[in-house]
């Protein structure tokens, strides 16, 4: 329906009208669903993502901390309230795992075995990428495939196999026999990761060092190695985790309690422990799990970076 | 024979000059160590697992060739299938509960948030500890007397609620997968935090811009995006599925009753107590296969949405 304005006066009456109705939505725009409820809801999400984060914080920190309270606890006040905390605190576990569960032994072990197969899997990881990387020749495609296919297949799926090759090699009950099938069994990803590394390096460097009269090896040391750096601390950490961790092949391998890694001794010892000594499998566990937390507490950015690599890059 | 830049590598010839016999043999000479360790140690064994698996073998007299026998007898064997039917639920339980909540807890960590870092640290320290210290915290903490999961249950009155968690063949399984997806969800959460690094800021604020709330841009924007992050994070956790061997062993052995009897688990019984190499080696092959056509059900899958 039109309405016509007549007179000057009712024209500016309309004006005046429709100019308070403009502000008043003006105004409702800036107060109702605008500004006062945005930092409300903001607010809300934040204290909600806290309490989120908070619960599986605690989830993830709370056996940690009850570990330690347990283990200073005697067993008889350990076995009357696991929660309560001990009003004098017993270091007397502590020695306990030191000498009756023989943890330095099987520590010693462990760092071995770990360090033997990452000085291992690199040497071999970075001079099979550098071949793989630097030349073409006849069946290059094949071995890199060969490689990349075994990413998939776990250890556990060949271990009879294995058992009997590690067996006839005389490598059973031998820390060697843990060190060859470990650095075989981190090789893949190595190689893949140190392949990917070398093929972005630009290629003048190598032949600029080889225009200078260097040979591939002093190429592969001088100027290719220092530059790999980043991708030979990934290929260290994720080996060195696994070696370190890896427990289905020391299992099935090693059979004298002198020569078993961290995971086998500390597996012995849970199984030959009477049920209720709970402070004493507490502080071994503690002792057990120290040396490595250490280093992942120094090194986190590192470790995170190194044991995703093969998820994040593949 | 070097690649792409050709002139650096004439040149090179005419200052070094190896043999022509060196130059044919030296990039075997670079790949022979690494490949050498990897044939003797993974490819062979892969390959004599096939051969064994067609023989009777105890490990000690001479293997007597039985043809399909081992398999026919995998087939038919319910323990296997059982052990397989668990291998099935704990993949899909521990596959949908490590993605879910770690794709949940990145999304929450990926902004400006104090102690943001630190949350991250924590949430990743049982990715580097052994499954076997895991296995002995928790089977210590499941215990019926003195553990802290029914301590706990007591001390806020629900007495009632306390379970003998791993000696029960109703909760044993349910307990061990809790501890796999409590290990590894920190794992599952860098990658998804290096996911979400790569989503570009302006497809937010162009949704905002856009009247998007908060829900659709996750659905909209942040699960398209990470596709292939949730696919390699749906890979690692299906492969871990199939070959878990560690927690089980430490935790349950397979028990009670055979109720967390896994794949895995039976092959080493059947190899290593019962010697019956050529037997195991035959399971070991249909795990083989199992493990062979998920992976690329889950690449088909995965892909396919990615395009």
């Amino acid at each position: 329906m039109q309405r016509r304005i007549s007179t000057y006066a009712e024209r500016d009456h309309v004006k005046n009208q429709a100019e308070q109705l403009l502000r008043m939505s003006r105004g409702l725009a800036q107060t109702a669903p605008g500004r006062s409820t945005r930092p409300f809801r903001k607010a809300l999400a934040n204290t909600l993502t806290y309490v989120i984060l908070a619960t599986v914080l605690s989830c993830v920190v709370y056996p940690f901390l009850v570990l330690l309270n347990g283990s200073l606890k005697s067993e008889g006040d350990f076995l009357a309230n696991p929660l309560s905390v001990p009003l004098v605190p017993q270091f007397d576990n502590y020695a306990y795992a030191w000498n009756a569960a023989h943890i330095p032994t099987y520590t010693l072990n462990s760092a071995i075995v770990a360090g033997a197969t990452v000085v291992l899997t690199l040497v071999l990881a970075a001079t099979a990428a550098f071949g793989l990387s630097q030349f073409r020749f006849k069946g290059s495609r094949v071995i890199y495939l060969s490689f990349i296919l075994l990413l998939t297949i776990p250890v556990q799926i060949y271990i009879i196999p294995l058992y009997i090759i590690v067996v006839r090699l005389k490598l059973a009950n031998n820390l060697l026999g843990l060190v060859l099938p470990y650095t075989a069994g981190s090789l893949p990803l190595a190689v893949f990761l140190c392949r990917t590394y070398f093929d972005a390096l630009p290629v003048e460097l190598v032949d600029a060092a080889r225009i200078d009269g260097c040979n591939h090896v002093r190429a592969f040391v001088h100027v290719v190695l220092p530059l790999a750096k980043p991708i030979i601390a990934t290929v260290a950490i994720f080996t060195f985790v696994g070696a370190w961790n890896e427990f289905f092949l020391a299992l099935v391998f090693i059979h004298d309690p002198n020569l078993a890694t961290l995971p086998l001794g500390l597996q012995a010892f849970f199984i030959n422990q009477y049920q209720t000594q709970f402070p004493q499998l507490f502080a071994t566990l503690i002792v057990s799990i120290a040396p490595i937390v250490v280093v992942y507490l120094v090194l986190q950015r590192q470790f995170m970076a190194g044991l995703t690599a093969g998820a994040v890059r593949g | 024979m070097s690649r792409q830049s050709s002139i650096g590598w004439l040149r090179a010839d005419i200052v070094s000059r190896p043999s022509l016999l060196l130059r044919r043999v030296e990039p075997y000479l670079w790949v022979a160590p690494a490949l050498c360790v990897l044939f003797l140690f993974t490819h062979l064994p892969i390959l004599l697992e096939a051969v064994l698996s067609l023989f009777a073998a105890d490990g000690f007299s001479a293997p007597r060739f039985i043809g399909p026998n081992n398999y026919l007898e995998v087939l038919s064997n319910r323990d296997f299938w059982d052990a397989i039917n668990h291998n099935v639920l704990y993949a899909i339980a521990t596959v949908a509960g490590k993605v879910v909540l770690s794709l949940i807890l990145a999304v929450l960590l990926n902004r400006q948030l104090f102690g943001r870092n630190v949350f991250r640290t924590i949430l990743f320290l049982p990715v580097v500890l052994s499954f076997v210290a895991i296995g002995v915290l928790w089977t210590l903490f499941f215990n019926f007397d003195y553990g802290i999961l029914n301590a706990l249950l007591k001390a806020v009155g629900l007495k009632s609620l306390r379970q003998d968690w791993l000696g029960s063949a109703d909760t044993a399984l349910w307990a061990v997968i809790f501890v796999d997806i409590w290990k590894w969800t920190g794992f599952h959460l860098v990658i998804y935090l290096a996911g979400l690094q790569s989503i570009p800021r302006d497809l937010y604020e162009a949704a905002l811009l856009d009247g998007a709330n908060a829900f659709q841009r996750f659905w909209r924007i942040t699960v398209p995006l990470l596709r292939p992050f949730t696919a390699i994070n749906i890979l690692l956790a299906s492969l871990g599925a199939f070959s878990v061997f560690d927690l089980i062993y430490v935790m349950t052995q397979g028990g009670p009753f055979k109720a967390t009897n896994v794949a895995m688990v039976e092959i080493y019984l059947q190899a290593f107590q019962f010697n019956r190499f050529g037997y195991a080696g035959a399971m070991s092959i249909v795990l083989l296969a199992l493990v062979a056509a998920m992976s690329v059900v889950i690449l088909r899958i995965t892909n396919a949405k990615t395009n």
